[in-house]
């Protein structure tokens, strides 16, 4: 009796350290509204998995069961939801705060059409094939990659008991079973910018193209630049860059920002520096008779001229309303004596605007009289008013003519010289 | 008697000299209204600036749209006015009749922007043209200068 009380005795003690041995357990449990684990805190290992029992559909479905089981080696909290419906689908969703790659190892108790998806902003999901195992079992598993946070979860497309979800492995860049596991990029990449430059003072259109531009994306375009998304994509984002008129010309780093920066891709901005001068003749228009001047002002004559608008780069600029350019016509001086008022900051072609390549007419160039006059001259300030600190000339034209009677010759005093037959 | 009849000459040149460019603040005012800092509304949108001799004679007229004149530059049609309301104003203000003989006519400029000159023996008058997409010339502003 007393071996038998000692026997016992000692068995109540041994359950006792083992009761005090458990109590101090580094032991965790994570609860949802679907699923109870218990793991060890020390290892993250699941020891041990509850399940969420519904029933949908009715009489006729199938019941769907399922047991899930989390765990993060980086410590990193995951959170299941199981949602279904009246419908043949449910869906296990495991989440993910964080990013990076991993694997999964999904039962269910017989095979279903099950596909799994990485992130809601891409459809990337595909079925995932398995096999039966040896408890006769259906067994999915697979490398993934969690390029976004919450974005990973199976979806059951035909009736399935899904057992059990586990082994997922999240935030790690480790081997998997499948091999090393590359974790799949986040941040956005920039493959183009077109077109890659813009004038100061307008509004331009770009279309970047690249990769994993997702929703809520900014561009980060320097100063001086307002950026407006126009449209989005995963691979394209369409944006208007509005240059301020006095924006610092040339390159600007340009980069999309969504859950990390990209890689940069420089946009030139162009500043309208110079004129290249393409052709120039004697103008005749259709009103005018003779040498570009009309009838009743028979003496004097006009030229035109044709530029192109070139940036710091030497670039044909295409010149729009928005950053016209403009010209002072002053010291007008007829048989030396001024002989017209100066004319400020008035538009050179009508409309302000050139060519698409940046290329238009200054026509007429000249004087025109009813009368003989002997010598006449004037300069012309060709500029653009890209700020109101900053007006560079991006051309002098210091006007002389000689032979005032409907013919001789007009030079600016450096780079055209236009010589007008008589009649 | 000699001296009497010459005097009666200049008196009369005189006279018609001050009809010509004689004109006072006080009859710019009867015909266009009192004037605001010295600019006179001469048409809706249309301002008129006379700078005045030493004498207080009118020497110079400058029409122009209002708008245009709180810039410096010229950047819409509406900062401009037709040829016509331009050559009807100047009439206004110095008849073909008072401005003595024809001298020259002439137009010098440079692509948008030109100046339409007419030389009188007693007055120049500018135009200052620029032109639209529609290639009809309008009138940034005129100038009247007495010589």
């Amino acid at each position: 009796m007393k071996k038998q009380f000692f026997v016992l005795a000692l068995l109540g003690f041994s359950l006792l350290i083992l009761a005090e041995q458990n109590a101090r357990g580094q032991s965790g449990q994570y609860t949802s509204a679907y699923s109870t684990i218990d793991y060890d805190a020390a290892t993250n290992i699941v020891t041990s998995y509850s399940y969420t029992y519904s029933s949908y559909g009715g009489q006729g479905y199938y019941q769907t069961y399922l047991y899930s089981a989390l765990y993060d080696p980086d410590g990193t909290q995951l959170t299941s939801n199981f949602t279904g419906g009246t419908s043949y689908t449910a869906e296990l969703n495991l989440q993910a705060a964080g990013t990076g790659c991993g694997e999964y190892r999904v039962f269910s108790d017989h095979r279903a059409l099950l596909s799994y998806y990485v992130n809601s902003y891409y459809y990337e999901g595909s079925f995932v094939s398995g096999y039966y195992d040896a408890y006769n079992y259906y067994s999915y598993s697979g490398q993934i990659q969690y390029p976004y946070p919450n974005a990973f979860s199976f979806m059951a497309t035909t009736p399935v008991r899904i057992l059990s979800s586990s082994y997922l492995i999240l935030g790690s860049t480790e081997k998997t079973s499948f091999g090393n596991c590359d974790p799949m990029e986040v941040k956005p990449a920039i493959n183009n910018i077109s077109p890659n430059k813009g004038v100061v003072g307008q509004t331009t259109r770009i279309t970047i193209t690249g990769s994993r531009f997702r929703p809520g994306l900014t561009l980060d375009v320097g100063f001086n630049i307002n950026a407006t998304i126009v449209s989005r994509t995963s691979t394209q984002v369409v944006a208007d860059l509005a240059i301020a008129a006095n924006a610092t010309g040339g390159n600007r780093s340009i980069k999309v920002i969504s859950q990390g920066t990209s890689n940069p891709m420089n946009f030139f901005v162009q500043i309208p520096t110079s004129l290249k001068v393409l052709s120039k003749g004697a103008y005749t228009g259709n009103n005018y008779l003779r040498n570009g001047c009309p009838e009743s002002m028979p003496f004097g004559f006009q030229i035109s001229v044709r530029y192109q608008v070139l940036d710091q780069n030497s670039t044909p600029v295409e010149i729009k309303a928005a950053v016209p350019i403009k010209e002072n016509l002053v010291n007008r001086m007829t048989n030396g004596q001024s002989s017209a008022p100066d004319q400020l900051n008035t538009s050179v072609v009508a409309g302000d605007m050139t060519e698409s390549d940046g290329t238009f007419t200054d026509k007429p160039i000249g004087a025109c009289a009813s009368g003989m006059f002997s010598s006449s001259s004037f300069t012309q300030e060709l500029f653009t008013p890209i700020s109101n600190n900053v007006s560079p000339t991006v051309k002098t034209n210091n006007w002389v003519f000689t032979g005032m009677n409907g013919c001789g010759n007009m030079t600016n005093g450096n780079d055209i010289s236009v010589s007008v037959k008589c009649q | 008697m000699l001296f009497k009849s010459k005097l009666v000459i200049l008196f009369a040149v005189m006279s018609f000299s001050v009809i010509i460019f004689g004109q006072t603040r006080d009859e710019f005012r009867l015909k266009y209204g009192s004037p605001d800092n010295g600019v006179y509304i001469v048409r809706p949108d249309i301002v008129m600036t006379v700078l005045y001799s030493e004498e207080k004679q009118a020497q110079e007229f400058m029409v122009a749209p209002q708008s245009s004149l709180k810039k410096e530059d010229t950047k819409s049609e509406d900062e401009t006015m037709s040829l016509e309301t331009a050559t009807e104003i100047i009439d206004e203000i110095i008849p073909l009749i008072q401005r003595g003989k024809f001298v020259r006519e002439m137009v010098s400029g440079a692509g948008c922007s030109s100046v339409h000159s007419l030389d009188y023996e007693k007055v120049s008058i500018y135009l200052a043209l620029r032109c639209t997409p529609n290639e009809i010339n309008r009138v940034s502003f005129a100038k009247i200068r007495k010589k």
